[in-house]
């Protein structure tokens, strides 16, 4: 039920622990813990070392709560064509990434896409491929495939 | 014919074969209008090459090609399964450590070990993941962490995870170096000019540049000392360390870059580390303002008061 469901916080097998930037990402982050976050842009932070994006996220009571999903440096996610443009204020995404340890609602993005079917990745999980196929997944605007695809981040994630 | 006069033809024409063939040239670069020989560009530093060679693999300085691939394919795996990091091919170069010829940094000497044991109430010096042990305060950050620097010659170091560009800018009398990583520029004078005061340290040092022949070279001493050079994190160094990097083009498209660092305070001997840099016009240098918005330090402390908490509690 992606339309009421906006967080859902698994805990997550990985293969690896992940690797981290100029700080330490498990000192920050919750490696078990990934949250799926389905909410409207409220900001973009396009700063260093690392970009911020803010959205709001309906809760399933009808109260509001705003996130702060933190992605690559400004520098390796304009390499993969994404521009503080990208994300206009009011633009639905999904979110996929880990939570904070703060307890604050702040966590780390991997991965949004768009109800348009577009999907990016804010983390390096696409780095090394080329720009094409780093960026884009434009398949199309309808609403079935934006549910499908809430859906499969679960799936990929919450075994 | 008798078999040992066919050897015997064949290694005398092999001999005037090879006495006969052209030397390679060595290459000129061009010059830049003043003269001197034209560095400039962007020499990124996409390479997958580690500091250090296995100790199995003893003096051999380069990969055989299952070993390369296997590397390379470890450096993909790193950059699928992490967070914030971009992927860099391998090259068949073994280590960046040259000299020792096993590869492998010099011992340390016996009062460098005590001095390190003692930081942190034996923690040792900070390093990148050393918040995940202890994160009491900025003293638990190395200096990467904090967004100060990576230091020298941390900050020359391949595959640095991301931010990889280092370009060359020339004047007459400068030679500037530039590292993406963190936003570090080097105003180098090379018009033969003494070092600062040897009270006045920094984190970078202070370079001196002159030319040998088609090669610059870079002298840099006065160095801030009891801090850890990126990559090296777990070696505080001393006021006696001094490096001299060597840069030269020897392609159109190739800068060969050897570093030369002595510290008598820390290691037994000098060490030498070599990289070939790439030439990459298309290469892209952005800013990297890392303390614009470092909220990964506060997180990482308030997740650590956090943790204290929930444990009292229990």
């Amino acid at each position: 039920m992606p339309g009421k469901l906006s967080l859902m916080v698994a805990g997550a097998l990985l293969a690896a622990a992940p690797m981290w930037a100029h700080h330490s990402f498990a000192a920050q982050f919750d490696q078990n813990k990934v949250v799926i976050l389905q909410g409207t842009v409220t900001s973009m932070e396009w700063v260093n070392p690392h970009a911020f994006i803010h959205i709001a996220v309906k809760n399933a009571d009808g109260t509001v709560t705003n996130w702060a999903i933190e992605g690559n440096t400004p520098n390796s996610l304009l390499r993969v064509g994404i521009t503080k443009k990208s994300l206009a204020q009011g633009t639905e995404v999904a979110v996929r990434g880990y939570l904070s340890k703060s307890g604050e609602h702040i966590a780390s993005g991997s991965s949004i896409i768009f109800k348009s079917g577009q999907k990016i990745a804010l983390g390096s999980e696409h780095s090394g491929v080329s720009h094409q196929e780093a960026v884009l997944e434009w398949i199309s605007s309808d609403e079935d495939l934006w549910k499908r695809q809430i859906e499969a981040l679960k799936l990929d994630h919450s075994d | 014919m008798n078999k040992r006069y066919i050897v015997f033809l064949s290694l005398l024409v092999t001999g005037i074969m090879a006495a006969q063939a052209p030397k390679p040239k060595s290459y000129t670069p061009p010059k830049t209008p003043w003269g001197d020989p034209d560095l400039q560009g962007n020499w990124p530093g996409s390479i997958n090459i580690p500091l250090q060679r296995p100790e199995n693999m003893g003096e051999r300085a380069v990969l055989t090609e299952a070993e390369k691939k296997a590397r390379d394919t470890a450096g993909k795996q790193r950059a699928t399964t992490g967070t914030w990091i971009e992927y860099y091919p391998a090259t068949e170069q073994a280590s960046l450590v040259v000299d020792p010829k096993n590869g492998r940094l010099p011992p340390m000497i016996p009062e460098a070990e005590r001095r390190n044991k003692a930081v942190r109430g034996g923690l040792g010096p900070p390093t990148l993941s050393s918040p995940e042990q202890r994160a009491e305060s900025v003293e638990d950050f190395d200096l990467w962490g904090r967004c100060i620097t990576k230091g020298l010659v941390g900050s020359m170091l391949p595959g640095n995870l991301y931010n990889k560009g280092n370009r060359i800018i020339q004047a007459p009398g400068i030679f500037v170096i530039q590292n993406e990583m963190v936003h570090e520029t080097r105003i180098i004078p090379t018009d033969g000019r003494p070092h600062r005061g040897k009270d006045i340290r920094t984190y970078m040092g202070d370079g001196r540049g002159h030319w040998e022949g088609n090669t610059m070279v870079v002298e840099t001493t006065n160095f801030v000392k009891d801090i850890a050079m990126n990559g090296i994190n777990f070696a505080l160094l001393t006021d006696q360390l001094r490096i001299v990097e060597r840069f030269t083009r020897t392609t159109q498209d190739k800068l060969s870059y050897d570093a030369t660092i002595e510290d008598p305070g820390t290691w037994a001997r000098p060490w030498t580390m070599h990289v070939d840099y790439p030439l990459d016009p298309t290469y892209e240098l952005f800013e990297y303002a890392c303390h614009e918005a470092n909220y990964g330090m506060a997180d990482i402390l308030k997740g650590a008061r956090m943790e204290e908490q929930r444990r009292a509690k229990q």
